[in-house]
């Protein structure tokens, strides 16, 4: 049997460690988002970040002027190195936030809700931004109501480009009628099938391309801040699932009319409430731990402390452990959490290392920083992660790890660290049976036992 | 699905693992006679936007000089007809194309135009759709809908090579994907208790016996030597590889293309690497080499004119290089629109002649024979195949 402190470290947090007890129960789960909703390792605000691109995206362009000197190009190159850096210094941050948490609960909400509002930075202008966004946009409303995270996300720069928002023109707006453009549909859908009502939902067509039509108006500026432009805005009343919105000018507040209530229909409380329990439980899990998450998602009017605690006080959410898989970054952040890697030197990894020992071994796990296979995100079942490619990876990874960590622990106790009571005999019998102790260490942090959660 | 176990060691395999394997799909040995033929086809997508002016040079098109004052000076090229010459970074391709083994379309491109996005061009390329791009979830691959029409095809069929996202071979039919250079410095004990630690596990035994087998260094006992990373002949080795056994499409990626600054030093390690991987996969193949064809194509062109940089930049239309032992090559393919002004794409790009999807349309008629009808309306929705370009012998 896996005891419920094991479950609860595993399956919700960042796993064990040899110096942070492990979440005694749900409520301990529960508490510990509090304590832990505000980033130990503050990342830069999207305004400095912008800047930052901004200046990057100037001096390139006088780096490939004709009068362009060799200090135009450097200057170009120590900006482009700056926006690495710090794009690097997020990454540390993201692996850190749960290595040395208390829970890490909170993170492991954090990545969930970035992959399902999944996005990343298009083109020069916005290169490198996933992270920023994140923090931007997902981070601060873990704890909130899904409705300002909804707005938060889905109104982001990040979003608008990625999703092409920021090319729609609303056909009867100024600018429509002046330059004979058009209302792309991509956000509007995304919106619909990804991020509210889900594929499941009986919305039509016709709704997607109401709803792109009251999005007109939403993009961004030349220096890739939100904008809401009532040049482009589409005129008139505009029915989105049965619902009107609009006016002879159609304002801001439309949308977010139409954005609450999309937060607040049902159909988004099941698909949130399946893709909550899916992440954390299983890939297929029990319906009434799904319909128990969403009463409590609806009940609440989005409120993410009380959907979150409905999970929690689950049953179904103990049962059946380990049966779900730890994403890349996931591994990465409990190898150093139960090897008590120290925090200090490990945030001062330099750029070039932290390219070497993280970003591209995340890459070939299959989880490359910065990115996202598609606006869906990274398929969130157990078997996604386990393909031969990306466990090559990760057994390289561990190998490579234990390698630089010369003064590992005994493998015979660190079973017992890393896995608790849900190491496997197969995993202790393996662990004794190992030639050297950094090979034990290496092969527990293979195991599949490791590579659950 | 990752693998590159040749049909001897998936034997191998199949008897070693016992059970284990015989239930599982991918590691079952594949018959020969159930594979789509003999005919092998190669698609290098080259990334960055290579440019055709510079690699296939227009010595006969009197505008020239005066668009490239800087570039068409440097890098003495090497005459192929009495009009193009080739980029001397690709002399060891001469003798490909005097024996008719090597040819190009000198104008040609995406149906994408005017934003020159490198992200939006390659997903153009990629994806062989006309128009708008589908949305980012249902996009899917031109060389997958490729394997998906293909009559016994497996999933080792077609095979991506390389760490970076191939859209071109992503989509409903199973392939097969691999990064070479991966191998693990692991102790032999190691393996073996990683190897019973997989197999314990379900979700884990079949995945981790082959990552376990694809990383061991140094078990091969014949041809099969992964390269490093970014060593092309070694990847056109490897690739060579495969063809000679189940696969029968690859496609992987060459970048370096995007060459905004001092061309005539930047274009050198990209053609290099192309040349080498070419030449790789002809050496490889041996006789295979007959029943294959390699394409190398990039997502636009480039600018007519160099910039006030030596470079040049986004363009549109560009070429695409064929090569192959069974190719009607020894000659430019599809005409020539010109450099004057009025011939040039927007006042500045080299305007193609051609929906490049054509070309590897014809390739998929002649190689594979599906009916056009099919490469229409199922590969390449919207594209009107024209004229058979009569690609090969």
């Amino acid at each position: 049997m896996v005891s419920v402190p094991t479950i609860a470290a595993i399956r919700f947090g960042a796993g064990l460690s040899p110096h942070r007890p492990a979440p005694v129960d749900a409520d301990a789960l529960y508490t510990s988002l509090s304590v832990e909703a505000q980033p130990s390792f503050p990342p830069q605000p999207w305004g400095a970040r912008l800047n930052l691109l901004q200046k990057r995206a100037t001096l390139l362009q006088a780096s490939r002027e004709e009068t362009a000197t060799p200090a135009d190009r450097a200057a170009f190159a120590e900006a482009h190195q700056a926006l690495r850096d710090t794009s690097f210094s997020d990454l540390r941050h993201s692996i850190a936030e749960l290595a040395y948490a208390g829970t890490g609960f909170h993170e492991r909400l954090t990545r969930f809700w970035a992959n399902h509002f999944a996005t990343m930075g298009m083109g020069g202008a916005l290169l490198r931004t996933r992270s920023a966004y994140i923090n931007d946009a997902i981070r601060p409303h873990v704890t909130g109501r899904f409705s300002d995270m909804l707005r938060a996300a889905v109104l982001h720069p990040v979003m608008l480009v990625y999703l092409d928002q920021f090319r729609s023109v609303g056909p009867n707006s100024a600018v429509g009628r002046q330059q004979g453009r058009g209302v792309n549909e991509n956000l509007a859908r995304e919106i619909l099938e990804l991020h509210t009502l889900g594929t499941s939902s009986t919305y039509t067509q016709a709704d997607v391309s109401q709803f792109a039509l009251l999005l007109t108006g939403v993009t961004i500026n030349p220096q890739n801040e939100f904008l809401f432009d009532t040049r482009i805005a589409e005129p008139g009343i505009i029915e989105v699932l049965g619902q009107r919105y609009g006016a002879r000018l159609t304002r801001l507040d439309h949308i977010v009319q139409a954005l609450d209530d999309m937060a607040r229909h049902p159909d988004t409380a099941t698909h949130i409430a399946r893709k909550l329990a899916r992440h954390f439980v299983a890939d297929t899990p029990d319906p009434r731990l799904v319909a128990h998450i969403a009463a409590a998602f609806s009940q609440s009017g989005g409120d993410l402390m009380v959907t979150c605690r409905a999970l929690l006080e689950h049953p179904a959410a103990w049962e059946n452990p380990m049966a779900k898989t730890r994403a890349p970054l996931e591994l990465m952040a409990a190898a150093i959490r139960a090897l008590n890697i120290p925090r200090d030197g490990f945030l001062a990894l330099p750029s070039r290392r932290t390219r070497l020992e993280l970003a591209e071994p995340l890459q070939q796990m299959g989880e490359e920083f910065e990115s996202v296979p598609s606006p869906a995100g990274y398929d969130d079942s157990a078997p996604y992660w386990i393909t031969p490619q990306a466990l090559a990876a990760r057994i390289g990874w561990v190998t490579a790890l234990v390698q630089r960590w010369p003064d590992g622990p005994d493998p015979r106790t660190f079973v017992d660290v890393a896995l608790g009571d849900a190491a496997s005999d197969a995993l202790r019998r393996a662990a004794r049976g190992a030639e050297t102790r950094a090979q034990g260490i290496g092969l527990i942090l293979a195991s599949p036992g490791f590579n659950r959660r | 699905m990752a693998d590159r176990m040749n049909r001897r060691q998936l034997l191998t395999r199949a008897l070693a693992l016992g059970c284990t394997a015989a239930a599982s799909p991918m590691l079952t040995p594949v018959s020969f006679a159930a594979l789509p033929g003999e005919r092998r086809l190669v698609v290098i997508v080259l990334r960055g936007a290579m440019d055709g002016l510079d690699v296939f040079r227009p010595l006969g098109d009197p505008h020239l000089a005066a668009l490239r004052p800087h570039l068409a000076q440097e890098n003495t090229p090497l005459p192929l007809d009495n009009f193009f010459a080739l980029h001397p970074a690709l002399s060891g391709l001469m003798p490909l194309w005097h024996a008719g083994e090597m040819g190009f379309v000198p104008a040609t491109s995406t149906l994408y135009r005017d934003q020159r996005s490198h992200f939006d061009g390659q997903d153009h390329l990629e994806a062989g759709t006309a128009g708008t791009l589908p949305p980012a979830l249902q996009r899917d691959g031109w060389l997958n809908r490729l394997v998906a029409q293909l009559p016994g095809a497996q999933a080792r069929t077609a095979f991506a090579v390389g760490r970076e996202r191939m859209l071109i071979l992503e989509g409903q039919a199973a392939i097969t994907q691999w990064s070479p250079g991966t191998d693990l410095d692991l102790s032999p004990q190691n393996r073996l208790l990683l190897s019973y630690l997989f197999d314990n596990d379900p979700l884990f035994a079949q995945a981790g016996q082959i990552a376990l087998e694809m990383t061991t260094p140094g078990t091969d006992d014949d041809e099969d030597d992964m390269p490093a990373g970014g060593d092309a002949a070694g990847l056109g080795r490897y690739i060579a590889q495969q063809l000679l056994a189940e696969s029968r499409i690859a496609s992987f990626s060459l970048t370096g293309w995007d060459t905004h600054r001092d061309q005539h030093r930047a274009l050198l390690p990209a053609l290099g690497r192309l040349q080498d991987a070419i030449l790789a996969l002809r050496d490889g193949l041996g006789d295979a080499w007959g029943e294959t064809t390699v394409m190398a194509m990039t997502e636009f062109g480039r600018t007519a004119r160099e910039n006030g940089a030596r470079g040049t930049d986004h363009g549109t239309g560009g070429a695409l290089l064929l090569a192959g032992g069974a190719l009607r090559g020894q000659r430019a393919i599809g005409g020539w629109p010109g450099l004057a002004d009025q011939d040039l794409y927007a006042g500045r790009d080299l305007m193609p002649l051609s929906d490049i999807r054509a070309y590897p349309a014809w390739a998929m008629r002649d190689l594979f024979g599906l009916p056009v009808s099919a490469i229409e309306r199922h590969i390449f929705a919207g594209l009107d195949m024209g004229d058979s370009p009569r690609l090969f012998l």
